[in-house]
């Protein structure tokens, strides 16, 4: 049954975490000290290419260092990321490898008593390198005689040559393609990009491990997965997992920065064996830069489509620059192709992705996985198509988007269900309103220097990775709530919260289940030992599967708390129910109508205990089958300075459809961040690198690496926020997810918006003031010429 | 690859309370010596690796180095952090100069940071530069053989260098009093907030009816050097300004700029924004100087 | 190099210590005095996640160094709420406005509103995104940020 009225959830609160973060108390990885901890550093490649051919420590451990080198580590090659089963998983890294593919790749780790030590340490290690060729652009890469960044990969136990640099390819086809296109009245094909963006996480990545006596490790490393840190820990220093510690540490900012071990995790972790002491590792900026970057992308896409709008087929083809290493290209690019099928109806689909090795920084899950770049596409060419067949943009989309009742692919081909609960068309005709649509005009019926557009785009993030089938995709988390003998409850997980409030929400639906005050639950500080596995706070899961667990746990807490208080009260459990009561500040369970059957669950929990009857606790693990779609929809508006090129949002409404929305507030914030860096997307952010010497021409540092700042946001009152009004009826109490969801679509609303302004469309992200000037200046020459000849 | 955590470097460190002191620790510690005000500029040159002294020379707490007066002009003693001649330009005749330190960097670094430090770092994109260099400030250094003082325009000889000799420091930037019927405005480009300009212009003028009798134009970010633009300003001065003689000014500008490709921009677009904020700017400070007020 | 014994009060907490020319102010507190409130995030001036009070002023901890702050009263995240543990008028507002996800920019972000109230208890919102320009946070679009302190400025 729908339950719609609740005691706790979509109540805006104080967030726990919130009082130790306004104080300076939250202890990050990077905040952690140990007594007798050493500090390390990592020696890095200052070549995009090269073979190690020696290294020499003798100088820096004169100076009483630690030393590890590639011949000391294990040379097991990994995967930094355990999502996938072990047959779809590509193994393409070491610890500290004797090959190094890309600027800032680490090769020596040193430890010393201080930072300043360790790092004089670090400049004393020779190394001698072999220089080999580099390439840096995936087209040239798959060139025949190309130089190789890898000449093979594991594939699950299989050793896999690689290539052309191809690190793996996805091909899709639903229908038949030909046929879609023959029956369409207009196809239309474009390419479009968008850049190598960092995840500019606000904390660098940090990490502390402490060996302990046993010969197990205990490690705080910022991730935003304890169990996957463990399993890998685990498997490549070969100590069974019951004597690896991964703990949960708070985590400044992730994106999916951390969604995998992270390179200083092994480093850190190898130093500290040796070393027999703590070793603190802390990255710089720099190194961090050099750690990993979004997915770029490369589409072209091509739509057949009727008069009257309706989508007859659709081709994708991508070209990824996943850089020296395989994190997860091969999951990606399938997604990606979910996200294109997921979008809009096409009766017939072809895909095809190919992920390109290149040297340089390697790429990884960035919110969205692959979404953004593909609504960017998508987004943009629907109001291409839009203009063709005449329509109205947003009315396009209504007619052709995936809505209730279809199948949509959350993860790719395999992971497959259907729509249940659907908020696109509220979201689209509130936000048409809200934004002041129909009053956009048309771009040359716009004049002066400053020119405003309005764009639309919508897209939507999978709640999870949860089928009905187990595919080749990991999905489930594991939950412990308890009853503690004063009426508070007490719950456990190994879910990580980025900062949007996933333990917040774990916390309310512990209180909506269980009929206590929110303030009596305490999230419980977590480590591998004393939790059951959770695959990862990645792909927006958070509450819809995590959630699910947590919730899952306490039903079966509070089927054991009716229990013994059925005992006391003499009443049938079944029968009873508990509410939160302020004033006792505790949960009463209480039988409805009479009034002697009610006692506090304090006083059940304690007579339970004293009379030996045990503690109501539960765990449980718990898989979704379903990964429902969260929606987003963006209007924006943006103003164009034509002079300059410079382009500034200067309006927005975000709206999400997130079923029952556990944190308002929380979840309107995602909505708000989203937005922020889904601009940054559109119009700022990109890497690039030198061809000569493998380094990042941003020099690896927030100098010239830039996202924006409060005063480049639209004023507080040109933003709106607002949720659709849905239940999806597979997540705990209606729940789906946000995160991800809220910044997919920004980036290609933006380019709808520039194009209502100047008539100008932007296919490659970021449309920079450079870009835009210059199209400018292309335009107006190409209008005078046409007038000439008029 | 640096670290940016720490400070490497090992160094001396001095924190004199003269300038007669100052001068003589420059002097008995030679060219590794360096004078350090704010640090904002240097601290992360040294992470950097970019400069390694081997003495560092704080000036912070020397007395005669920290002021704002009015005598024939403005004198504003080097030391003088961001902040407080921010806030003494502010609805002052030197408004352009106001303008320039609230688009420098950001609150923090108003705090920190000096005016002295900004023209001494000499970065082409120092923001201060531009309007002081309309204001026609002179800087006033002192070293061992003792005082000299230049046009601020002398000052500057190339990316990160000036006429300054290892054992001189700067103590004083004199700007000329603007006098009636004067407007003056600042504006920068830059991608986003608190960031490093892409173009920067300031322009001083003086009018008389629609006449213009007197133009000062300068740049940043678009030569080595932050520059004056001297052919425009003579196409101006003394001419009825109308929307075409500011519009070929502009072009001129477009021409005279010597813009570099970079991280922050390209040569191309800077030729063309810097046109585009000259424009702009000459026509703020042209409102502005209606009945000589700002 | 010639270590030097620098005094200063944190906090309110007068301490004396010996420290080489090139430490950092940010490490000092951090490592010397346990004060990992104060955070690092480039080092380099851009993010303003170091950002402490040096009387009254909001200075980046990661460019400044110890023996140049000899004699200054500073304040860290940790010193804005009072000793007893109650929370400064805009640490409230920053729970209660939701302005805070992961939390690392929250320490700079704190005590640039502490600073700006300090100076200017009037400040428009204009005032309010001048003054935290110069402190990147990548969780929250700032929004919230600017609403909390707002919220703190009379009208
Ligand atoms: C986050 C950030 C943002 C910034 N943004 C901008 C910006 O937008 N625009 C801009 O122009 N700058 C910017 N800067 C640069 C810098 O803050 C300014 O140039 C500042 O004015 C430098 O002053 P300082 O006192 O800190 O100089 P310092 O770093 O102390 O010194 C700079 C140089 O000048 C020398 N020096 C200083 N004072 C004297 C003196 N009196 N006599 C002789 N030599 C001296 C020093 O030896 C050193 O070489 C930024 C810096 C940071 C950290
Ligand atoms: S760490 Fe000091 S400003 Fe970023
Ligand atoms: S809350 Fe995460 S950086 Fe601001």
């Amino acid at each position: 049954m729908e339950q719609r009225v609740f005691s706790t959830i979509g109540k805006v609160t104080r967030r726990k975490e919130g009082i130790a973060r306004v104080t300076g108390k939250e202890v990050f990885s990077s905040d952690v000290t140990l007594p007798g901890m050493l500090f390390a550093r990592v020696l890095r490649s200052p070549y995009p290419h090269a073979k190690v051919l020696s290294v020499d420590t003798e100088e820096a451990e004169k100076m009483g260092a630690i030393c590890v080198t590639p011949d000391e580590v294990p040379q097991i090659r990994y995967n930094e990321r355990q999502v996938s089963i072990p047959s779809k998983t590509y193994r393409d890294r070491t610890v500290l490898p004797e090959v190094v593919r890309h600027v800032g790749e680490g090769v020596v780790g040193v430890a010393a008593r201080t930072e300043a030590l360790a790092e004089e340490a670090v400049r004393r290690v020779k190394v001698e390198w072999e220089r080999l060729p580099a390439v840096f652009d995936p087209f040239e890469a798959m060139k025949e005689g190309a130089p190789a960044v890898h000449e093979d990969v594991m594939l699950g136990d299989v050793r896999l040559p690689i290539k052309n640099n191809i690190a793996c390819v996805r091909e899709v086809s639903e229908g038949d393609i030909e046929e879609g296109f023959s029956i369409a009245d207009f196809i239309v094909e474009e390419e479009f990009r968008t850049g190598r963006a960092y995840h500019t996480q606000l904390e660098t990545k940090a990490v502390v491990c402490r060996p302990e006596p046993d010969g197990g490790i205990t490690v705080w490393p910022t991730a935003q997965s304890i169990h996957n840190t463990r399993q890998l820990l685990g498997r490549i220093f070969d100590i069974p997992l019951s004597k690896v510690n991964v703990v949960r540490v708070p985590i400044g900012g992730a994106f999916g920065s951390s969604i995998q071990m992270n390179t200083a995790v092994a480093v850190c972790a190898a130093l500290a064996l040796k070393a027999k002491r703590p070793v603190k590792l802390c990255l710089t900026r720099e190194e961090d830069m050099y750690d990993h970057c979004k997915y770029p992308s490369i589409i072209r896409l091509k739509y057949g489509i009727k008069k009257d709008g309706t989508i007859t087929a659709g081709e994708m083809q991508t070209v990824v620059d996943i850089g020296a290493h395989n994190i997860q290209a091969y999951p990606l690019l399938g997604c990606m192709a979910g996200w294109f099928v997921s979008l809009y109806r096409m009766p017939h689909m072809h895909f095809h992705g190919t992920a390109v090795y290149t040297n340089k920084a390697p790429a990884c899950a960035m919110q969205g996985y692959g979404n953004p770049q593909v609504s960017f596409a998508v987004e943009s060419m629907m109001d291409i198509l839009a203009e063709k067949v005449g329509m109205d943009p947003v009315d396009l989309r209504l007619k052709n988007y995936v809505g209730l009742g279809e199948t949509f692919w959350g993860q790719g081909p395999t992971v497959r269900s259907i729509i249940r609960s659907c908020g696109v068309e509220e979201m689209l005709s509130k936000g048409k309103e809200k934004i002041g649509w129909d009053k956009r005009g048309k771009p040359e019926e716009k004049r002066g220097r400053y020119r405003r557009g309005i764009g639309v785009g919508r897209s939507f993030h999978t709640s999870g990775t949860g089928a009905p089938m187990p595919g080749e995709v990991i999905d489930y988390s594991t939950a412990m709530v308890k009853v503690n003998e004063d009426g508070s409850v007490d719950y456990l997980t190994a879910l990580m919260c980025h900062g949007g409030g996933t333990l917040e929400a774990g916390a309310k639906i512990v209180a909506e289940v269980m009929g206590v005050p929110l303030d009596k639950v305490g999230i419980s500080p977590s480590d591998t030992r004393s939790t059951g596995y959770d695959v990862c706070t990645h792909a927006t899961r958070g509450v819809y599967c995590g959630g699910a667990a947590i919730k899952k746990a306490a039903e079966s807490a509070k089927k054991i708390l009716l229990e013994f208080a059925s005992r006391l009260l003499e009443v049938n459990p079944d029968a009873l129910q508990i509410r939160p009561d302020e004033e006792l500040g505790q949960g009463v369970i209480f039988l409805e109508g009479a009034k002697d059957k009610a006692i506090t669950v304090g006083e059940v929990a304690k007579t339970a205990q004293l009379k030996g009857w045990g503690t109501a606790i539960a765990v449980e693990s718990h898989r979704q089958v379903n990964c429902p779609p969260c929606f987003v929809t963006n209007f924006i508006e943006v103003e164009v300075d034509t002079e300059t090129g410079n382009v500034r949002p200067t309006r927005a409404v975000a709206a999400v459809d997130a079923g029952t929305v556990i944190n308002p507030d929380l979840a309107a914030g995602q909505l708000e961040g989203g937005l922020c860096r889904g601009i940054g997307l559109a119009l700022l952010e990109d890497t690039d690198y030198d061809r000569d010497t493998g380094e990042l021409t941003c020099g690896a540092s927030l100098v010239d690496y830039k996202t924006y700042t409060a005063v480049d946001m639209p004023f507080v009152d040109d933003l709106e926020a607002f949720f659709a009004n849905t239940y999806e009826p597979s997540g705990p109490f209606g729940a789906k997810g946000v995160g991800e969801a809220a910044n997919n679509c920004t980036a290609g609303t933006v380019a709808n918006a520039v194009y209502n302004a100047i008539g100008i469309r932007f296919k490659e992200a970021p449309i920079t003031p450079e870009k835009v000037l210059k199209a400018l200046k292309e335009n107006g020459a190409a209008k005078r010429r046409a007038e000439r000849n008029d | 690859m640096i670290n940016t955590r720490i400070l490497t470097q090992e160094f001396d460190y001095f924190a004199p309370e003269s300038i007669k002191q100052v001068v003589e620790l420059l002097e008995r510690h030679g060219e590794g010596a360096r004078v350090i005000a704010g640090g904002t500029d240097l601290i992360n040159q040294m992470k950097e690796e970019k400069m390694s002294p081997s003495c560092l020379v704080n000036i912070m707490n020397v007395k005669g180095l920290r002021y704002i007066k009015e005598d024939e002009g403005l004198r504003i003693g080097a030391a003088t952090k961001l902040r407080d001649v921010r806030a003494y330009c502010f609805k002052s005749r030197y408004v352009a100069l106001y303008e320039a330190i609230s688009s420098l960097g950001k609150p923090q670094v108003w705090n920190m940071g000096t005016i002295g430090g900004n023209l001494c770092n000499a970065s082409p994109a120092a923001d201060t530069a531009p309007p002081l260099l309309v204001f026609k400030a002179r800087v006033k250094l002192v070293g061992k053989d003792g005082e000299r003082e230049l046009l601020l325009e002398d000052f500057f000889t190339g990316v990160n260098s000036t006429v300054l000799q290892p054992t001189e420091l700067m103590v004083e930037i004199h700007l000329d009093p603007p006098g009636d019927g004067a407007g003056n405005a600042f504006l920068k480009v830059a991608r986003v907030g608190a960031d490093i300009s892409k173009v920067s212009c300031a322009v001083f003028l003086k009018r008389q009816g629609r006449t213009c009798t007197e133009c000062r134009v300068a740049l940043g970010a678009v030569a080595p050097v932050p520059m004056r633009v001297k052919v425009v300003e003579e196409m101006i001065e003394g001419r009825e300004i109308e929307e075409s003689l500011v519009a070929k000014a502009s072009e001129i500008v477009s021409e005279e700029v010597k813009p570099i490709d970079d991280i922050r921009s390209s040569a191309e677009y800077r030729r063309q924004v810097a046109a585009v904020t000259f424009r702009d700017v000459f026509w703020k400070a042209w409102d502005r100087a209606i009945g000589g007020k700002n | 190099m010639n270590k030097r014994k620098v005094t200063f009060t944190v906090n309110g907490e007068r301490h004396e210590l010996v420290v080489e020319p090139n430490e950092l102010l940010l490490n000092v507190l951090r490592e010397k005095l346990g004060l990992t409130g104060t955070k690092y995030a480039c080092g380099k001036g851009q993010c303003g996640a170091c950002t402490v009070l040096v009387n009254g002023e909001s200075f980046l901890s990661c460019l400044t160094l110890a023996v140049a702050v000899d004699g200054a009263e500073i304040r860290t995240i940790e010193g804005v709420a009072e000793p007893d543990g109650t929370l400064d008028p805009i640490q409230e507002a920053f729970l209660d406005s939701s302005a805070i996800q992961c939390g690392f920019c929250t320490p700079g972000m704190v005590l640039m509103g502490r600073e700006l109230l300090n100076r200017n208890p009037r400040a428009t919102e204009e005032e309010i995104r001048e003054q935290i320009k110069g402190n990147l946070c990548r969780c929250t679009g700032y929004f919230s940020i600017v609403r909390a302190i707002k919220s703190c400025c009379e009208k």
